[in-house]
């Protein structure tokens, strides 16, 4: 009895372990296909290659903007208040009703802890440098922001769908974790990554942030990333095919060099489609596109040298009770840009260095040049500048007496250039001004550039249909060529643009296109030839018995010429310029700089600005 | 001394602690999880248990038996009120060093329990007379039941019937019992299971038409040890290679990274094992000359053979998923040591085998 019963029950469990055998062997030999390619679709993973954006580096190498990997400490946050365990992995409840200790999650696979098993936290206060009490106070912050978000969630969903589920806002919708410390030290960092027990809930995030310099000698002209724009990104899309979630994580030079420079510095994020084993190592990889790093860019300034420039601008304006100023210096042998800094008291995000501005007398080279090199004056012929007044316009009531071009130039007599501009007429006058560089932008690597204005006879037509009340007429009269002529009236230029002029009489009349990367200045064809001696005189003979002797300009033979535009007529503020070159025989440097609304006149607020160049440059 | 069990059982041992290193592996902290260790203090804790059970005659055991019947009740009512609870259960009795489970040695016990009962009687092979033996069965069963643990109360019952039915009880009265269990069972199911586990048995039902949410959540164990299993074919992943991440694959799950690493030539050498290990077991019962000694390694077999058979249908689909463990193989002390002290009382049966009762079937 005994045994045949037994021998029914082992043959009972016998068919039932058969029944097991048949269904695993269907399972792994005959649907085998079928399992794979779902385990296939979940074990694959999308690994992000991180790439690495150039690095804008000054003159002598030193990082003026540069991709630097940060350590982020990340809180997981999940607040659940009914005592069921949630998982330090992701943040998901866990409900099955069998497990022993050490639960694992059934999402990611990470160890849980129920809310009453607190991790020890005590050491990293110390490590990250704040006390217990900001320490507190950030993680209340990050569950404060994650509250906020959740209950902007609900709210939103209520609006929408009449009815919202905490679960699911808490689980699909929001972010698993929370900033709780940017730029963690690396002795928090490595306690946190060895101590993964302790620190259940903290997770170490590296982020590729952009670090500039942010002196402002030199910030607005490095200009700063952002997020793409729409067509960018379209255009991304096309050319790269990245995917738009890659596209929009990515961020590009959106101001200065940062933007000018992007075909250079951009980076491109790579992809890596792999299966992974449950140990997280890669079985195969399924797929790839490498990231593609973006190449450094040397640039011609040199970091110390813009700080002390802005150093000398800032103490300069408030010498002279200005709210501004510009210096430009560029190498007239390569066009390489040495120096640029704009400094405005009140603006911050104007930069004096590429706006517009009225050039007074400096102008009156581009006069001077035009009038030798069409030939339309003889340099001999002079005019007598009395005391009075030529057609309204006064030498500021000094009388120069019998006035020629080189005098004219020195002296800085209005009457002189105003009388030659008519002798040569505004077409060429308005096109010897647009040969040397004016009435458009330079192109040097920066954002926002203006390009000044040089008037001509179309320019008189646009104002007079703008604006018909201020002008008497729409024909470019002679009194606006006079005004022209001296460089005033509607004449504008921007400090970069009269720096490159100056940069063309000093390597001998040959046109530069000034550059704010190492070698990609360029100095082209010649368009001075006559004009250049006698032009160079007169620059010359400014520092030495002209507008700006005295100075101590001399002392590193210093040729150029002053300016001093008119504010407002009969105000006595002005935009102060001098403009030149050093040393006049052989000049290595060619500058401009501006003083805005001064009371000051000309040389006497630009000249220590100036000294202060040339000392940095000259003294070694 | 059977060597055949103790060497089938050493097998197992050596295979769960390499695939308890396998499963170990946590991804959110990149560390292996130390089951392999932990275990192996177990599994030493159990071997000298088993030699501490062997120093007791089964005979002394079998006197008792009633008395640690009513002390294994006794423990499991100290569990529904003062036990440690987890995860929404109330099963176990918080010892500081370890985490006791005694509906875990219910099982052990019971089986004594039952072979004492049955021994001295043959009233069951009379309807009336199956009342009290099923009531010996029921009551731990109902305790454990409200814990809620499912799948251990579900043990008890098969223990049951099949010392019955080896014991002589008829036929046709256990089929009738079966019957009335069936009746009965849409009300079970419907007024005593939890929401939770209610849907476990209507996705194990459902399981080739499962939507995409009861995939990612009443299904998800069963779905992702399917893809697992299935996914390991005919020879497997290799070791610790399988990509599977099906929870509480250290526990009830086991099977599945076996199945997943080793392929099918992986389970059916643990099929083997285990068909192995029943089959020496039997072969003890049959060589018994002692009814309750019988009686007993019937009752252990049984026990064995339905929590491994249900742990490895439940990991292919083909019985729900109730949280049953792999004796032997799955991480866990309780269940250690309680099967170890089953696979004892046969040992020990073996050991005094002079020791004959007066009456026999
Ligand atoms: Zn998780
Ligand atoms: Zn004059």
């Amino acid at each position: 009895m005994f045994e045949r019963r037994l021998r029914i029950l082992a043959m009972l469990g016998g068919l039932y372990l058969l029944a097991i055998v048949f269904r695993l062997f269907d399972m792994q030999v005959l649907e085998s296909e079928r399992w794979r390619l779902q385990a296939a679709e979940l074990g694959q993973r999308t690994i992000r290659l991180t790439a690495r954006r150039g690095t804008i580096l000054d003159r002598n190498g030193v990082p003026l903007a540069e991709d630097r990997i940060q350590m982020n400490l990340n809180l997981r946050l999940d607040r659940r208040d009914d005592g069921s365990w949630i998982c330090a992995g992701c943040g998901k409840p866990l409900h099955t009703e069998y497990e022993q200790p050490p639960r694992r999650c059934r999402t990611c696979g990470g160890v849980a802890f129920a809310p009453g098993e607190q991790p020890d936290w005590s050491r990293l206060p110390g490590l990250l440098g704040i006390t217990n009490e900001e320490f507190a106070e950030r993680g209340r912050e990050a569950g404060r922001r994650y509250d906020r978000a959740v209950k902007t969630e609900m709210d939103r969903r209520k609006k929408n769908w009449g009815s919202a589920r905490l679960r699911d806002v808490k689980n699909v919708l929001l972010p698993r974790e929370w900033l709780f410390f940017e730029d963690a030290g690396s002795a928090a960092v490595k306690e946190v990554v060895l101590h993964p027990d302790r620190y259940w809930g903290v997770v170490v995030r590296p982020v590729r942030r952009r670090r500039r310099v942010e002196h402002p000698s030199i910030r607005r002209t490095i200009g700063k990333l952002g997020p793409v724009t729409e067509a960018d990104a379209r255009k991304m899309r096309e050319d790269d095919g990245l995917s738009f979630s890659s596209i929009w994580r990515m961020r590009v030079g959106r101001s200065g060099l940062e933007r000018k420079l992007e075909d250079r510095l951009s980076c491109r994020e790579g992809r890596k489609v792999v299966e992974r084993n449950r140990r997280g190592e890669v079985r195969t990889v399924l797929s790839e596109r490498p990231a593609r790093d973006g190449t450094d860019v040397r640039i011609t300034l040199d970091l110390r040298l813009q700080k002390k420039m802005y150093e000398a601008l800032a103490r300069t304006c408030a010498l002279h009770q200005s709210d501004g100023g510009a210096f430009v210096a560029i190498d007239p042998a390569n066009g390489e840009v040495l120096a640029m800094v704009g400094f405005a008291s009140e603006n911050e995000l104007w930069d004096p260095a590429i706006s517009s501005i009225v050039p007074g007398s400096v102008f009156k080279v581009v006069t001077a040049i035009a009038a030798l090199e069409t030939g339309l004056i003889d340099p001999g012929e002079t005019l007598f500048c009395d005391s009075g007044r030529w057609n309204g316009i006064g030498c500021a009531g000094h009388a120069h007496g019998e006035t020629g071009l080189v005098s004219g130039i020195y002296d800085s007599c209005n009457k002189y250039f105003a009388w030659t501009a008519t002798k040569i007429g505004v077409e060429l006058w308005s096109d010897w001004g647009k040969r040397l560089g004016f009435g458009k932008p330079t192109g040097i690597e920066i954002t926002r550039e203006m390009g000044g204005l040089v008037p001509d006879r179309d320019w008189k037509v646009r104002a007079y249909r703008k604006n018909p009340e201020y002008w008497d007429t729409d024909a470019f009269t002679a009194s606006d060529l006079r005004q022209a002529g001296f460089g005033r009236g509607p004449v504008l230029v921007t400090p970069v643009q009269v720096a490159r002029f100056m940069a063309i009489i000093a390597n001998g009349g040959r046109f530069v296109t000034p550059s704010l990367v190492m070698g990609e200045g360029k100095v082209g064809e010649v368009v001075m030839r006559t004009s250049l001696p006698l032009v160079r005189e007169g620059l010359k003979a400014t520092v030495t018995r002209g507008t700006a002797r005295g100075k101590g300009l001399d002392r590193y033979r210093v040729a150029g010429k002053t300016g001093t535009a008119e504010v407002k007529p009969g105000k006595k503020i002005h935009h102060s310029w001098f403009a030149g070159y050093a040393p006049a025989e052989n000049p290595r440097v060619a500058f401009a700089c501006l003083i805005k609304n001064t009371p000051s006149y000309g040389a006497d607020a630009a000249t220590p600005v100036i000294l202060a160049f040339l000392d940095e440059v000259f003294r070694k | 001394m059977d060597w055949r069990i103790i060497v089938t059982l050493s097998i197992l041992t050596l295979l769960s602690l390499l695939f308890l290193h396998s499963a170990g592996y946590d991804a959110s902290s990149g560390r292996t999880l130390p089951f392999a260790s932990k275990q192996l203090v177990w599994i030493l804790l159990s071997a000298g248990a088993l030699l501490l059970l062997l120093r007791v005659p089964y005979r002394t055991l079998l006197e008792h038996a009633y008395l640690l019947y009513w002390a294994g009740i006794a423990l499991l009512l100290i569990v529904r009120v003062a036990g440690t609870e987890l995860n929404n259960a109330r099963r176990w009795i918080d010892l500081k060093f370890m985490l006791l489970q005694p509906s875990e040695f219910m099982k052990v016990i019971l089986i004594i329990a039952l072979a004492r009962y049955i021994r001295w009687r043959d009233d069951y092979k009379k309807l009336s007379g199956l009342v009290r033996p099923f009531a010996l069965t029921l009551l731990p069963v109902a305790l454990i039941l409200s814990q809620p643990d499912l799948g251990t109360s579900l043990l008890f019952v098969p223990i049951l019937f099949a010392l019955l039915f080896v014991a002589g009880a008829k036929a046709k009265h256990l089929l009738l019992v079966v019957l009335m269990g069936l009746l009965v069972a849409p009300v079970l199911f419907f007024g005593f299971l939890k929401e939770y586990q209610q849907k476990r048995i209507l996705v194990f039902i459902g399981q080739e038409t499962l939507s995409a949410s009861m995939k990612e959540n009443e299904g998800y164990h069963l779905n992702r040890s399917r893809i697992a299993v299935g996914s390991g074919g005919l020879t497997g992943k290799g070791y610790s290679q399988g990509d599977q991440r099906v929870p509480e694959n250290e526990t009830d799950f086991i099977f599945t990274v076996i199945a997943e690493e080793w392929g099918l030539m992986g389970a059916l050498f643990t099929i083997f094992l285990y068909v192995a290990l029943l089959v020496f077991l039997l072969l003890n019962a049959v060589t018994c000359r002692e009814p309750s000694g019988k009686l007993i390694i019937v009752g252990v077999t049984t026990l064995i053979f339905v929590q491994t058979a249900v742990n490895i249908a439940m990991t292919v689909g083909l019985a729900p998923i109730t949280g049953l463990t792999l004796p032997f193989l799955s991480y866990g002390g309780s269940s250690l040591l309680s099967l170890t002290l089953a696979i004892g009382l046969v040992l020990n049966v073996r050991l005094y085998p002079d020791f004959v009762f007066k009456r026999d079937f």
